[in-house]
């Protein structure tokens, strides 16, 4: 059931990435609930780009985590959203520890943690399909679109009837947390569907912003935290997820995390971004960038004395506690940053 | 040496005022053509929808493939499970409120067939020309009527009918152009005379006089009847023979129906002619439906059982209760049980309806093999006004091209238009993509 809006409702955020396949998409998704909670974003649909359904189905019990935090009578009509999961045309790919360990999660008694409404391919979306639609319910210019890994669900998107023109309204900019600006390191998500990736950097209608793998070096997320910051219930499965990625404590990079919080508050000053140009895809899996006025393309570096400033946020707003979420609420105020135990770098 | 002429596809039964069209005929093929012809049967298409969606707990079966146990619901077609495709996970992009608030009722109706999202106005309306109509427009330059648009439920073409939205979106199926919808026939003599032409050709003095001696259509047409019988075979003369019996029986319907029109009280009034029996009135529509598909008078049909947000009264079946405030039961067990009731009443109808179609012999096959007959609705829970996993179901082979008797189920957000796109194509009119469709639907074509 819908209800007639008077106002704009916070910045509505659609994420592609390659779910589960490193601990850092997985904590931008909790970055953006933090957001959310504070009615800073909204979470609005969420695709992944490589074929895994059990990918899936951590993403639907990490949503279904936050979604529970909505009760009473709204409750009754909300439904599980759906995950859009890139089509496996009879090659699923295997699970990554990350995955198959937070699922394996018990509670006391052996049955699992966490259940699932993602058990089969079809409880999942046509990724293409999910964010056209959710695109269509936007107001214009009051989306961002972010991206990690590769960008084959973009491309398809683009390659949808008509679509091109309801990015470029909707969509105030993608985001992509990828591409190497500093040493020019090879991109993975790049270099997986590089004729997908060309054709995201040619033909997407809207200025891409890139948060290039140089960030991974400048900002890690503290590990210590996830020991702590999350004591708000006794299973969290953020820190499961976090615990099933690598042996703890670990701080982890946080490239993903980057690119979200820009994405989110832009104005923040955590970023600069360069010059308009264009970011163009060597043979060689390499990205470039040349400085051209009227270029679509720009990317961030990391303002050095905000460099803690960011960290202290992120890791705030990871670990931020779910509330009853309404579209329509004020933007709340966040308390002030806890002293964050610095990151080792 | 084989010397006789075949007879010709598009033989009238004609007398004063009257034109019966004839059934597909074996007399019609050439003899050294049977083979070819068998290619070229032509494929008839229909929808049938029903409003305020469905109580899906008992309408989607709990496993894919083959088609076993059915839900409750759907038990009615238990005898033709091997008949349909059970379809999962379409939706409807375009019924969704996309930022035009409430009005889902109006949305989904006028975007179910048009594929667009209408204009939320009471005044100037806009949706999109409807897919039934591209393909009537194409395939009915080889019949009569290019379409037949159907209905039940006497409503208004103007006004607010959900939330802003006009009575246009809810209360038609079929759009000739975006400001053009098409309003179903209700009246059963209003159809019947639309198909065979009868008091609409005759004078006034000539309609006064055959309602005086109520005068069969038929007896019109009698001695052409007889004359043409002289020169079919055995088979021929039986589907003939049955043809007309079949007309003439929904005549003789219509004329208990004009009798005996308040037998059941449905919560409103109808007009004069309109059955207050809802099973009644279904069948009669639905035989005239079928005798038009039968007789090639068209090959396109949209029939739009109540409209959508109905408030109907199922007396019938003991629920004095509307339709649509029941639809609204908040988990209320009780007012659930009753909507349950009423989708398996409309599916009963429904099953009726099937059998006749498969009952009708063409060629080798039937007429529900020949052709693509959809039953759905624009919404799925309508406590929640849903618009995905749409409750569809495709009945009959389009002509030997589909595969039936599964449960398919297809990923999230699947549009429903691939399946417009799909029957297109079997209907001869191929097309690139049709509102937000991305592509054809897989599955359903024999491997």
């Amino acid at each position: 059931m819908q209800f007639a809006s008077t106002a704009k409702p916070a910045t509505a955020v659609l994420y592609d990435s390659d779910f589960g396949r490193n601990i850092d998409n997985v904590l931008a998704l909790a970055l953006l609930h933090g957001f959310a909670s504070k009615t800073q974003a909204r979470v609005s649909a969420l695709t992944i780009n490589y074929p895994c359904l059990e990918a899936a189905e951590l993403c639907d019990i990490i949503e279904g985590f936050y979604r529970k935090a909505v009760t009473g009578p709204g409750a009754t009509y909300m439904s599980a959203p759906a995950i859009g999961v890139i089509d496996a045309r009879g090659k699923p790919a295997e699970a990554p520890a990350l995955v198959t360990g937070t699922l394996a999660k018990q509670a006391e008694g052996g049955k699992p943690q966490w259940q699932s409404n993602v058990r089969h391919w079809s409880d999942t979306a046509v990724p293409a399909n999910l964010i056209r639609n959710d695109l269509a319910a936007q107001y214009d210019g009051n989306a961002v679109m972010v991206a990690t890994g590769a960008m084959t669900n973009l491309s398809r998107l683009l390659a949808l009837h008509d679509t091109a023109p309801l990015i470029a309204a909707k969509v105030k900019m993608l985001v992509i947390a990828g591409g190497g600006f500093a040493a020019g390191a090879i991109d993975s998500g790049f270099a997986a569907d590089a004729t997908a990736a060309k054709h995201v950097l040619a033909e997407w209608p809207t200025p891409i912003v890139f948060c290039g793998r140089e960030m991974e070096k400048t900002f890690l997320f503290p590990g210590q935290c996830i020991g702590k910051d999350f004591s708000y219930v006794p299973v969290h499965p953020i820190v499961e997820a976090c615990r099933a990625y690598r042996a703890m404590p670990y701080d982890a990079p946080a490239c993903a995390l980057a690119a979200m919080l820009y994405a989110v508050r832009p104005g923040d000053g955590y970023f600069t971004a360069s010059k308009p140009g264009t970011v163009s895809l060597g043979s060689d899996g390499r990205t470039s960038f040349n400085e051209s006025a009227g270029g679509k393309h720009s990317y961030l570096t990391a303002v050095a004395a905000k460099h803690d400033e960011a960290i202290q946020r992120f890791t705030a707003m990871v670990s931020a506690e779910p509330v009853v979420i309404r579209p329509f609420r004020k933007q709340q105020k966040e308390e002030p940053p806890k002293e964050a135990p610095a990151a080792k770098s | 040496m084989i010397t006789r002429k075949a007879l010709a596809r598009r033989t009238f039964l004609r007398g004063t005022g009257a034109a019966v069209a004839l059934p597909f005929l074996d007399s019609m093929v050439p003899a050294m053509a049977k083979a070819a012809t068998a290619a070229e049967k032509p494929v008839r298409m229909a929808f049938v929808y029903v409003p305020n969606g469905i109580d899906m707990r008992n309408w989607n079966p709990d496993y894919e493939g083959k088609l076993e146990t059915l839900p409750r619901i759907l038990k009615p077609l238990d005898k033709f499970k091997g008949d349909f495709n059970l379809l999962g996970n379409l939706t409807h992009n375009a019924g969704r409120a996309l930022l035009d608030g409430a009005g889902d009722h109006g949305r989904c109706c006028a975007s179910y067939l048009s594929g667009v999202q209408p204009r939320k106005t009471m005044v100037d309306i806009k949706a999109s020309q409807s897919f039934d109509q591209i393909v009537a427009n194409q395939v009915g330059q080889k019949t009569r009527f290019k379409s037949l648009e159907v209905g039940m439920e006497d409503s208004r073409q103007a006004g607010d009918c959900d939330s802003g939205y006009s009575c246009a979106y809810t209360n038609n199926l079929a759009w000739r152009s975006e400001t053009q919808p098409l309003p179903p026939i209700l009246n059963p003599r209003a159809l019947f005379d639309r198909l065979f032409g009868a008091d609409a050709a005759l004078s006034p003095e000539a309609r006064k006089r055959r309602a005086l001696y109520r005068r069969s259509i038929l007896d019109l047409v009698s001695s052409d009847a007889k004359r043409l019988a002289l020169d079919l075979g055995p088979t021929d003369q039986r589907k003939l023979d049955e043809y007309l019996s079949s007309v003439r029986e929904i005549e003789l319907q219509i004329e208990r129906a004009e009798k005996d029109n308040s037998r059941i009280d449905p919560g409103m009034e109808k007009p004069y002619g309109i059955p207050s029996d809802f099973a009644e009135h279904f069948r009669l529509m639905t035989s005239m439906m079928t005798v038009a598909f039968q007789a090639d008078l068209t090959r396109v049909a949209t029939f739009l059982v109540t409209h959508e947000g109905t408030s109907r009264a199922y007396r019938e079946i003991g629920i004095p209760d509307g339709h649509h405030p029941l639809t609204h039961h908040r988990n209320q067990p009780a007012l659930m049980e009753k909507v349950a009731q009423i989708n398996t009443y409309h599916v009963q109808q429904f099953a009726g309806w099937l059998e006749k179609l498969k009952s009708i012999q063409e060629g080798d096959s039937n007429l529900l093999d020949n052709s693509m007959i959809v039953y759905g609705a624009g919404l799925s829970d309508g406590n929640r006004h849903l618009h995905e996993d749409l409750p569809t179901l495709i009945a009959g082979r389009a002509g030997g091209k589909f595969q039936t008797g599964r449960r398919i189920v297809y990923r999230r957000e699947t549009p429903m238009c691939n399946l417009f796109v799909t029957m297109m194509d079997r209907m001869g009119v191929p097309v690139d993509h049709f509102g937000d469709s991305n592509g054809a639907l897989e599955g359903l074509d024999l491997t």
